[in-house]
């Protein structure tokens, strides 16, 4: 018998945050009014179950507000490991905290919607606040690494990046671990400045029966770029939110996605962009291949507000199915209230070029090999889109 | 029939024509050159009444009327045609549909009673044949599929169904090879007659071989900087533009 | 060549208001407001009915009083009162007609202003035409010919009547009575609609017509359609909606189930412009309808829809390809101006191997009307080979209309191919300047440009229809720009 939100908040620990009374406020209330964990009769959760997650009996990592050093490298390190995080020395420029350090007044521009923000704000333990000065570039990447260990565990984080206007800023992002039982609700508040540039390349790679939901939450001002690619591979539950508000004019955001499913691999990717400002473009590009009895989940959003002119947003979806047990669904939406704008979407599902394959083995290649090249060559765009060194070699051998 | 007078034109705030005078009389060819940007597509787009341009001083008249306060219908029904460097595809919509509805439109302007659908293909027909159009392009969708060619073709081939007073030829020559050249250039020439004038707008010589101007004026820097005879286009085309420069 | 001049638009465009709004002052005969079961009860003693279809209303009534009306679409109205509704109107003259010189003179007069007088319609175009006047079906013609090739052609009720154990076996089994709540409604009240049977292997040689009209004030409107093609046989079928022009807002929920059995063919057309509400987006009709049909192995059926009309539209023609190697196709114009609200699209149920279905939508948007096309692909686990081919088109036409896409891909089977495509634009500019450059006024220009957007789908309508759509268009359109 699953149990209600209450009872799954119950279990865990209140927030070490300061959130402000209000947002907390609306989590409670949240919380209470829904009750339940969404159904399938929810819009939102249609092609999710979450009764297994209802079901969890787990316990919160908890975290010490100052950060264990690390070692001097090629990265900005950030480590969530247990119940440690480690931290690298900042360079010039680039302000690292603990978030349960902020006050009150620095999470005010957060907002919440649905239950799993609703956990997160009543329930995160810690999370990283980043703040890179106005005009910085800088010279290292910044390197975020969770590790979920310990069976029945919950790892609950509220990240804040705050990156000043005109810097450039190169984020990767780890999820690891191989324990059974383990829930993980990590949220990330991406407040990117005028004319700032911020690339993010994700990859989540949890072992054993992990829940995984990810909320990437951006808010762009003039002129910003942000580029996120998110990588989904072999987990066996992940839920990915990312919502994008285009706040003012000349932004351009790219969020590019990768899923590889297999066994019972649940993997859902929703994404929704506000076009709120006029001038600003938009690229989606999610590929996902699913094999056994794996299901893939694509939802895409794109909004375009009334005044919001001169707007170009694209988003594709294709999915390749390798077995008759996979199941996609593929849901891309367009909402749009605006006259002068060019939006489009595709969404292709289909199997791996039977002529292609064909042609390969006439060539000599194994059938195996011929397939992994495809798969490899389906998804080229994607990888190619990552900068993260490690996130290529890991998609590599993913895919080898 | 046009005169031109001190025209000044910006685009997005930046001025392309700097004082531009220019008159055509009826029965004559006129040839516009010069290098690239240096304000031939705008004169185009203005006589046109494309939105886009915004005329800050000077006049235009056809006809003696006053072309600039006319909307962008009301000039081609006055006669004013332009044959597009870049035709425009309309998918779903029929040549011949749109081509029926344009005439209908000027005779309905000029108090004329609609074409018969007799009368309409007859025309067709006729006119077609005139720059080698093939009939069956004429039922196909508005410019869609059609190559680089036939999209020229199909412009004079309108002009042809359209019969304007005063026809403006904006790089029609661009992307033709030379039998396209001389079909285009025949359609022309065709169609000349003493009570019409052509402006031919160009970026080579070569087109001029085939349509004889009676005046060629040379285009720089959104002016007149010099106009001549057939002879001033072979001189450009030996010289290049940059003795123009130099010489201004 | 396309056989609408433009001066016939012209001419069109000239009469500005909603040109079919009148209202005929026939007497009707008018079930007080209010829905119960003794009302259901009514309704079918008035039409004689057998009790196995009263017993099938009245568990329809029970169905629909434990539902709720659907919400999930992207329309926002207020939802009507269901009890102050008149669930039956019918022309007070009962006796059933002998010949047209019987029908009440303006009766006649109300059609031919729609321009479907019946001798007109069976001198020059040879179609069949069923006419549905609030609720009872008035006249069919055609019927005799029709009869020779073993073609049933008739009212619904007439169907009951005539042919109880066909509507017996069909009726209810494309649209279960627990579907969705308007069809539950429909399943309990419905008054009257067609009725078609095609026999084995016959190709029917017209194309039968029916033009549904709401008529009296404050009724609503519950056709039931049933068209069944036995095996190899053909038929294709148009259906023409008008309304007068009230303030207030009329209900409409309609069921229309199609059944092509092995290698049979439906070809179902539909040109809806109900009386969409004026300007301000006061009145209107509320078009609820559940329109689906099944697929046996070989068979196919084919869509065709072009709505300008009703002030809410929600609407999904659907297909479910139960049999091995059918087709299922929708071809969609929806025009929104004004206030107008439409949510409508498609299901494809891909059930049998090798089936396949094709999806044409065009959205055209305009005034403060917010227009969606919704639709759903679902491939099953055992639909082999299954394809479907999506493209589904928004033109914006001023900057506070909505234009959305909500496309769901359903796929449980490796061997499928499914391809989406959605574009969302405003109309041309250059297109604009090109044909005004000619000397096309820019109205007429949009009027040009859009029907050669729509072209896909005008293509699929036989020629009378498609004439009539093209001018619906251009009628709906007006003053939308500028």
């Amino acid at each position: 018998m699953s149990g209600t939100l209450i009872d799954f908040c119950k279990q865990l620990e209140p927030t070490q945050l300061k959130l402000p009374s209000a947002l907390l406020q609306t989590a409670t209330d949240g919380v209470e009014f829904q009750h339940h964990f969404p159904t399938t009769r929810d819009e939102a959760w249609k092609y999710t179950r979450l009764g297994r997650v209802a079901s969890l009996h787990v316990s919160a990592l908890k975290f010490n507000q100052t950060a264990q050093p690390l070692p001097s490298s090629d990265y900005i390190d950030v480590i969530f490991e247990q119940e440690r995080w480690h931290c690298s020395e900042p360079t010039e420029g680039l302000h690292i905290s603990f978030a349960g350090a902020l006050d009150s007044t620095d999470w005010n521009a957060c907002s919440l919607d649905g239950h799993v923000q609703h956990i997160n704000a009543l329930t995160a333990q810690g999370g990283v606040s980043i703040r890179v000065d106005a005009h910085v570039s800088l010279s290292k990447p910044i390197r975020i690494i969770h590790r979920i260990q310990g069976e029945n565990k919950a790892l609950i984080l509220h990240h804040q990046l705050v990156l000043g206007s005109n810097s450039n800023t190169q984020l990767e992002v780890f999820f690891e671990g191989d324990s059974e039982g383990t829930y993980a609700n990590v949220l990330f508040d991406f407040f990117i400045g005028p004319g700032a540039d911020l690339h993010t390349d994700m990859l989540q790679q949890t072992k054993g029966t992990h829940y995984g939901f990810h909320t990437q939450r951006i808010y762009q001002q003039k002129d910003s770029t942000f580029a996120l690619q998110t990588l989904s591979a072999n987990t066996h539950f992940t839920r990915n939110e990312i919502e994008v508000f285009s706040q003012e004019e000349g932004t351009h955001t790219q969020l590019y996605g990768a899923f590889i499913g297999r066994e019972t691999n649940h993997i859902d990717n929703h994404t929704y962009v506000h076009h709120m400002a006029p001038n600003c473009t938009s690229d989606e590009n999610y590929k996902g291949v699913l094999s056994d009895k794996a299901t893939g989940v694509f939802n895409g959003k794109v909004k375009v507000y009334q005044d919001a002119q001169k707007i170009n947003a694209y988003q594709s979806n294709k999915n390749i199915l390798l077995s008759d047990q996979a199941t996609i669904n593929a849901k891309p939406e367009l909402e749009i209230y605006a006259d002068d704008v060019k939006c489009s979407h595709g969404s292709t599902t289909g199997q791996l070029d039977q002529q292609a394959l064909f042609f390969l083995r006439a060539r000599g290649i194994s059938e195996a090999k011929a397939t992994d090249m495809l798969i490899k060559g389906f998804m080229a765009e994607i990888v190619g889109a990552v900068k993260s060194s490690h996130i290529q070699e890991a998609l590599h051998t993913l895919l080898d | 029939m046009l005169k031109i007078t001190d025209l000044h034109v910006s685009i997005n705030g930046t001025e392309i024509l700097k004082g531009l005078t220019l008159e055509i009389k009826a029965g004559e060819v006129h040839a516009i050159m010069g290098p690239n940007g240096a304000g031939k597509s705008t004169l185009a787009s203005v006589l046109a009444g494309k939105e886009d341009y915004e005329v800050t001083s000077g006049t235009i008249t056809f006809e003696d009327q006053d072309l600039l306060e006319m909307s962008i219908e009301e000039r081609a029904r006055e006669g004013v045609f332009l044959a597009f460097q870049y035709p425009v595809e309309i998918p779903g919509v029929s040549n011949v549909n749109f081509l029926k509805t344009a005439i209908n439109e000027i005779r309905e302007h000029k108090g004329l009673p609609a074409l018969s659908a007799k009368d309409f293909l007859t025309l067709v027909k006729e006119k077609s044949a005139l720059v080698a159009l093939d009939a069956s392009l004429a039922s196909r969708a508005v410019n869609e599929g059609f190559s680089g060619g036939e999209k020229k073709r199909n412009e004079i081939f309108q002009m042809a169904m359209l019969e304007p007073k005063l026809a403006v030829l904006d790089e029609t020559d661009s992307g033709l090879d030379i039998d396209a050249l001389r079909i285009v250039a025949g359609g022309v020439n065709a169609l000349k007659s003493k009570e019409n004038a052509t402006l031919v707008i160009t970026h080579y010589q070569r087109l001029l071989d085939y349509i004889i101007p009676d005046f060629v004026h040379v285009l720089y820097d959104g002016k007149i900087v010099k106009t001549g005879g057939k002879e001033l286009a072979l001189e450009l085309e030996e010289k290049g533009y940059d003795w123009i420069k130099t010489a201004e | 060549m396309a056989g609408y001049t433009e001066n016939e638009l012209a001419k069109d465009l000239a009469d500005k208001e909603y040109q079919y709004g009148f209202v005929s002052d026939i007497d009707s005969d008018v079930v007080p407001a209010g829905l119960n079961e003794q009302v259901i009860h009514l309704i079918s003693a008035k039409k004689n009915e057998p009790s196995w279809l009263l017993d099938y209303r009245l568990k329809a009534f029970e169905v629909w009083r434990t539902m709720n009306e659907p919400d999930w679409a992207h329309v926002s109205y207020q939802k009507p009162d269901f009890q102050a509704i008149s669930y039956y109107a019918a022309p007070k003259q009962t006796k059933k007609y002998e010949s047209w010189d019987d029908v009440d003179p303006e009766m006649k007069e109300t059609m031919s202003k729609l321009g479907i007088s019946l001798e007109e319609q069976q001198r020059l175009t040879g179609v069949a035409v069923d006419f549905v006047m609030d609720s009872v079906s008035v006249g069919t013609s055609f019927k005799a010919k029709l009869a020779e090739l073993g073609i049933i052609f008739c009212s619904f009720s007439e169907a009951v009547q005539e042919h109880p154990d066909l509507v017996k076996q069909y009726l209810g089994t494309v649209v279960p009575i627990t579907d969705n709540f308007y069809a539950a409604l429909n399943s309990a009240v419905f008054s009257d609609g067609s009725f078609c049977y095609i026999p084995k292997g016959v190709r029917c040689p017209m194309e039968l017509s029916t033009y549904f009209r709401i008529n009296a004030g404050g009724t609503g409107q519950f056709e039931r359609t049933l068209v069944i093609a036995d095996e190899s046989s053909y038929v294709s079928y148009l259906e023409g909606c008008t309304a007068p022009q009230r303030d207030e807002n009329q209900l409409h929920a309609a069921v229309v189930e199609l059944i092509a059995l092995n290698n049979a063919e439906i070809k179902y057309s539909t040109v809806q412009n109900w009386y969409p509400g004026d300007k301000e987006g006061k009145g209107g009709v509320f078009n609820f309808v559940t329109k689906r049909g099944l697929c046996e192995a070989h068979a196919k059926i084919s869509w065709t829809q072009v709505e300008t009309g009703s002030a809410v539209t929600w609407k999904y023609p659907s297909c479910i390809l139960k049999g091995d190697y059918s087709v299922g196709e929708f071809f969609s114009v929806a025009v929104t101006n004004n206030y107008q609200q439409a949510d409508t699209g498609t299901k494809m149920i891909h059930l049998g191997k090798h089936t396949k279905s094709t999806i044409i939508s065009k959205g055209i948007s305009a005034g403060h009307s917010q227009n969606s096309y919704r639709g759903l692909v679902q491939i099953h686990k055992q639909a082999d080979h299954a394809r479907n081919f999506s493209q589904c088109d928004s033109l914006l036409m001023g900057s506070i209309c909505g234009a959305h896409t909500f496309p769901y891909i359903e796929c449980k089977n490796a061997s499928a191919q499914i391809e989406h495509e959605a574009t969302t634009s405003k109309i041309g500019e250059d297109q604009l300047f090109y044909c005004q450059q000619r000397g096309i006024s820019e109205e007429k220009a949009i009027s040009l440009i859009v029907n050669g957007y729509c072209k896909e789908v005008l293509n699929q309508l036989p020629m009378e229809f498609a004439v009539e759509a093209q001018k619906l268009l251009s009628i709906s359109l007006e003053g939308s720009v500028g």
